[in-house]
């Protein structure tokens, strides 16, 4: 079990000469492809305490950072996500969801959506400002701005979208593609075995 | 260690290797649940777990137990079986969350049952009418002794997949 006490957290290091974590500034932004995102800890929706590296758990993982339930934007990109979580399901892929709401706020849309994967809680406002998400527009909310990240299971960040405006986020197809790419550096076997010495011979 | 041995067993039953751990059931005739470590099938009727779910430390708890005998086991792709594993990675037909939980299995191929472990304070048979467990199958509840099972967060979804054939939820492949 973690602790609610997370580690701390530098959000602009990284070991081994990749990129610095910043936010993402296009979408997608390449120039993030290789950045660390830091090993959070925080409350999920039932006030678990919960770390980033282990909900990837050897997987690859979809996060994303959002403004909050009352937000249209997010409520449009939430029908969108949930037939990804259909797909992670069996794809070996974990999703994670992080705003500044309260987990009880985060449980009742996570039921209301019918959503299975994980939301975090950064209600204490831990992390927003060391990542350098926070959505800079709002100073009564003080949310997160809308980003997606797909991760490694490190948490290197192999792909980032800026969806401070709403095109700027990434389609369920870019997610795909994401994915796959993930998932082809991840796995080992992404050529079938036995495949390549055929190709060879 | 991803998995673990588990079988519901008579006081007098032969096994090939000593168990692990091992728990009394109560009002089951001196019945006991036992555990072994990874390894060659220690009983005929011992099925694999996910290892999370036992815990020399856990306490007593109410146990709904699922357990399908050869030939009468569905496929773990069944439809009915992966619809189970969605619902097992939430709350329970009354909406309560259990305090542990594993998918069993025989071999690769099929679902052999599993068990969901309750320390809320509901009646036994409460317990088992509100378990997803009867939806693919029959299940029964028992009352285990400490010892034996533990207490772990709920699995984070989505993920329903075994992961190299290892009983659910147990994540990441073998090496």
């Amino acid at each position: 079990m973690t602790t609610e006490t997370g580690p701390e957290v530098s959000a602009g290091t990284r070991d081994g000469g990749g990129h610095q974590l910043r936010r993402p500034a296009d979408s997608p932004d390449p120039g993030l492809v290789g950045a660390a995102f830091p090993d959070l800890t925080l409350p999920d929706s039932d006030g678990i305490p919960r770390t980033l590296s282990a909900l990837a758990d050897g997987d690859p993982l979809v996060l994303q950072t959002f403004r909050g339930p009352w937000c249209p934007k997010e409520q449009t990109w939430f029908r969108e996500l949930l037939p990804l979580q259909d797909e992670a399901d069996v794809a070996y892929t974990r999703m994670v969801s992080l705003s500044v709401d309260q987990p009880e706020v985060l449980a009742s849309l996570r039921d209301g959506l019918g959503a299975r994967w994980t939301f975090l809680s950064d209600a204490e406002r831990r992390y927003v400002d060391v990542l350098g998400l926070r959505e800079t527009t709002d100073s009564t909310h003080r949310p997160y701005a809308p980003y997606a990240f797909v991760l490694l299971p490190d948490l290197t960040v192999s792909a980032a979208w800026n969806g401070y405006w709403y095109w700027g986020r990434p389609t369920r197809q870019e997610l795909w593609l994401a994915l796959r790419e993930a998932t082809r550096r991840v796995r080992s076997d992404w050529v079938v075995p036995g495949e390549a010495g055929d190709r060879a011979s | 260690v991803t998995w673990l041995w588990l079988a519901l067993l008579d006081p007098d039953a032969a096994t090939t290797s000593p168990p692990a751990l091992t728990a009394e059931v109560e009002g089951e005739a001196r019945r006991r649940l036992v555990a072994w470590a990874p390894g060659g099938r220690p009983h005929p009727e011992a099925v694999r777990v996910a290892a999370e779910v036992v815990d020399p430390a856990g306490a007593a708890a109410t146990v709904v137990w699922q357990w399908f005998p050869h030939g009468a086991a569905p496929l773990f792709d069944d439809p009915a079986v992966q619809q189970l594993a969605r619902r097992l990675a939430g709350r329970d037909v009354a909406g309560v969350q259990p305090d542990a939980l594993s998918t069993a299995t025989r071999d690769a191929l099929h679902y052999a049952g599993g068990l969901t472990v309750h320390r809320d304070g509901r009646p036994a048979s409460h317990v088992l009418r509100d378990s997803w467990l009867r939806r693919v199958g029959p299940a029964r509840v028992l009352r285990v002794g400490p010892g034996l099972l533990g207490a772990t967060a709920p699995r984070p979804g989505p993920g329903t997949q075994r992961y190299g054939g290892q009983p659910w939820p147990a994540t990441r492949f073998p090496t």
